[in-house]
């Protein structure tokens, strides 16, 4: 993942082609408009393969003809993957669609079709936008509105206490812990894979609401793309509160065209399970992803297959005449689910995520504690987020945090937010963990 | 009242209560910072104000538990006090603490563990200048040290409360009686009570030493030089055990190794190496892990040292008088 100027023609390749294929999709009848669809799919989805998957691809062939003892003598690329990549080619594909399905008119200003594309604050990490949604939104003129703004940097200042308070704070233990595998025990690997979950929450939302934050000083309004994953009760919900952008990306754009659930039983589930797959794939050139994306979708089978036998078994228990209980115990199931495919996600390679998952079905062994007063910091950063996550999910509904009719303790919370980003931040934290999709 | 001055009020109110808050944090902080009564902290604390040992041992965590303090001063009957910090310190803070510790009083030796590989850049080198950020008000002459760290470092020093960041933990523990179950140490000296096993061994990363030369770091190296001979303080470099020899006996040399020995010899520098010693090397009693003796190693050593210290007898008579 990098940032390399010359790279910035190849947003602009996909940028013209999208743009001329868009209005010649409207102008087209029949035949021609798939045919231009097909073009501008193929442009954008070849980008990708090159810059992604190509070496991927190739490696993998390299292996496979290995077994029948032949040499692959395709050359392998030395390319550095464009930051944001995969982010922006989805966009500009969801433009194309859906001048395609007539559910939006052709951009004829090139710069209000670019800055779609290229619209700063979800450039690198979405939200993916639509362009029912965001296009729309360039030809309105937006005065100063303070209530906005200050809406704005409230979320962009949550957006940041999540990334350098908790998802930084967590990154320095995790990845002490995932890149030495060998190193440590399967109680350890469970505390660091529960603090990856919130890591790459924070992380990913975080980044999420600064987007959203900045669009909207500026009068934009980004869609919603994280809503409180780790209370979901089960994984159906979890992928509606989880990186929803993309979720409905593909919802909208590949379930629903491969079918969907109008087909035969077991076409509908291999349907679910090839739209994980590709989320899985669309993550990385790595099988690591490919095996997340493909737990994700193996999850979600089954659970529909399983549902009347859960059902049966929820009736014999009884828990049935406990709502609250239960619904704990579905929340701490889909969290275990999803901490379980999250060792793929992180772990550097196949191999070391067997040998993660092994240890920790064993667990044994004492927790690495490294410095404890950064321990510390870690515990009380994920209670501090959980409980402000309960105060949202269950006695509010805004968008951001800390919501009241009293100004003061409204202005108060926010300032103790930034004193806890001074106290605690961590100012050398690395990267976004999604600049590199 | 117009809503356009009652807004900005708000904001004016809110930047405000953010200022007072941040200052009047920040200073409570930085008085128990340096009020804390053990701790490495307390340690930097002690040397830059208040140390006055004929012998100062600088370094990183090697530093720390490899020199015990009490056996260097017994052997070499003089003071001594060893300054190394955990964390993967680099030269740079053995500067910053040179320079300051200069500036008050000369002692007679100053001993700098140090890699002949520790030129050169690392990622997350200039990171390890945070344990500077409390002495940026206090030492001014810091300054252009710590903002190697970041462009922006001078922008977030205008906090109070930031130079003690991710320390509130350690600030109270260190002023409360919990201090005392922190690792003992004896005059800086921390002992390591582990011992090293086969399966450390098997999973070593095979290290490259690093090959881009880091300028802030030869000009650290140099500057150290410089001020010791300035001063009139002994310098000795040494490089002390390794389990394995794999860090410091490639052939050929790295570009660090090569120009850090360039710079030793120019400037007649006594270098003691003991990092290929065969009394330590593969001898896992002696270690608590590939990169650190524990204590019985640390004791070995530390009379090895004494000894190679006395052994130069012109240098020392120098010292004594």
């Amino acid at each position: 993942m990098a940032f390399v100027p010359i790279y910035i023609l190849i947003l602009g390749f996909t940028i013209v082609i999208d743009y001329f294929a868009g209005i010649y999709i409207e102008k087209s009848v029949g035949e021609r408009r798939k045919l231009y669809l097909i073009f501008s799919l193929f442009a954008n989805i070849g980008v990708l393969a090159i810059f992604k998957y190509y070496n991927f691809l190739n490696e993998n062939f390299s292996t496979l003809l290995k077994g029948f003892a032949l040499h692959n003598s395709l050359p392998y690329l030395n390319i550095i993957l464009p930051i944001g990549l995969s982010f922006h080619t989805f966009q500009a594909m969801s433009y194309t669609i859906e001048v395609y399905r007539g559910n939006q008119k052709a951009e004829r200003h090139f710069g209000i079709y670019s800055l779609y594309v290229m619209f700063y604050p979800q450039l690198v990490a979405g939200p993916i936008e639509r362009p029912q949604n965001l296009l729309h939104q360039f030809r309105e003129k937006y005065d100063f509105e303070y209530d906005r703004v200050i809406d704005g940097l409230k979320l962009m200042l949550w957006g940041l206490f999540k990334k350098i308070v908790i998802a930084d704070r967590l990154a320095n233990y995790v990845n002490i812990i995932y890149n030495n595998p060998e190193q440590h025990n399967g109680t350890t690997f469970l505390l660091a894979t529960i603090f990856f979950a919130f890591q790459i929450y924070c992380d990913f939302s975080g980044y999420s609401d600064i987007a959203i934050g900045v669009a909207k000083i500026m009068g934009f309004k980004l869609m919603t793309n994280f809503n409180r994953p780790y209370f979901a009760k089960n994984i159906s919900e979890f992928w509606k509160r989880w990186h929803i952008s993309l979720s409905t990306w593909f919802r909208d754009y590949l379930y629903i065209s491969l079918g969907g659930s109008r087909v035969t039983i077991p076409r509908w589930y291999l349907n679910l399970f090839l739209v994980f797959l590709i989320s899985g794939l669309w993550h990385g050139a790595n099988w690591t992803y490919i095996i997340w994306g493909a737990l994700n979708g193996f999850y979600l089978v089954f659970a529909i297959i399983s549902q009347g036998f859960r059902n049966r078994i929820n009736k014999l228990t009884g828990i049935e005449r406990l709502p609250k209980l239960n619904y704990l115990f579905q929340v701490l199931i889909t969290f275990m689910l999803t901490c379980f495919a999250w060792i793929f996600f992180r772990a550097n390679n196949i191999s070391d995520a067997i040998l993660i998952v092994n240890k920790i079905f064993l667990f044994s062994g004492t927790i690495y504690i490294g410095d404890w007063q950064k321990l510390f910091y870690c515990f009380a950063g994920i209670i501090f987020l959980i409980t402000i996550e309960i105060q949202r999910e269950f006695f509010g509904d805004s968008v951001l945090p800390f919501k009241t009719n009293n100004w003061f303790k409204e202005q108060m919370a926010y300032a103790t937010l930034v004193i806890l980003i001074l106290l605690f931040g961590v100012f050398d934290g690395g990267q976004f963990i999604y600049f590199q999709f | 009242m117009d809503p356009k001055i009652s807004k900005a009020l708000k904001i004016v109110v809110f930047i405000f209560i953010i200022v007072i808050a941040d200052k009047v944090l920040g200073m409570i902080l930085q008085n128990f910072y340096f009020k804390q009564k053990s701790g490495e902290n307390h340690s930097l604390n002690y040397v830059f104000s208040e140390c006055n040992a004929d012998v100062l041992i600088f370094g990183n965590s090697r530093a720390q538990h490899h020199y015990d303090s009490r056996i260097i001063s017994n052997g070499l009957k003089m003071s001594c006090y060893n300054v190394g910090q955990d964390g993967g310190h680099s030269i740079l803070l053995s500067f910053a603490q040179i320079k300051i510790v200069l500036e008050r009083y000369s002692p007679k030796i100053i001993i700098l563990e140090f890699s002949l590989s520790g030129i050169g850049y690392y990622s997350g080198l200039y990171d390890r200048l945070s344990i500077l950020l409390p002495y940026y008000r206090k030492y001014p002459e810091l300054r252009p040290l710590i903002q190697l760290k970041s462009p922006f470092e001078s922008t977030k020093l205008l906090s109070w409360i930031y130079p003690f960041n991710s320390n509130l933990i350690n600030i109270i523990r260190f002023n409360t009686n919990y201090h005392k179950e922190r690792k003992q140490d004896y005059d800086g000296y921390v002992p390591l009570k582990g011992r090293c096993t086969i399966d450390m061994l098997k999973s070593m990363h095979q290290g490259v030493a690093p090959s881009i030369v880091d300028n802030n770091l030869v000009n650290a190296l140099e500057n150290i030089i410089y001020l010791c001979k300035a001063k009139g303080v002994m310098l000795f470099i040494v490089n002390s055990p390794w389990f394995t020899s794999i860090n410091e006996r490639k052939i050929p040399l790295s570009t660090t190794e090569k120009m850090t020995l360039q710079i030793i010899n120019r400037n007649q520098v006594n270098h003691m190496n003991f990092s290929s010693d065969s009394t330590f090397i593969g001898h896992f009693e002696l270690f608590d892990d590939l990169a650190h003796l524990n204590d019985d190693g640390a004791k070995k050593f530390s009379n090895m040292l004494v000894d190679s210290l006395k052994s130069r007898k012109t240098i020392f008579q120098k010292v004594e008088k």
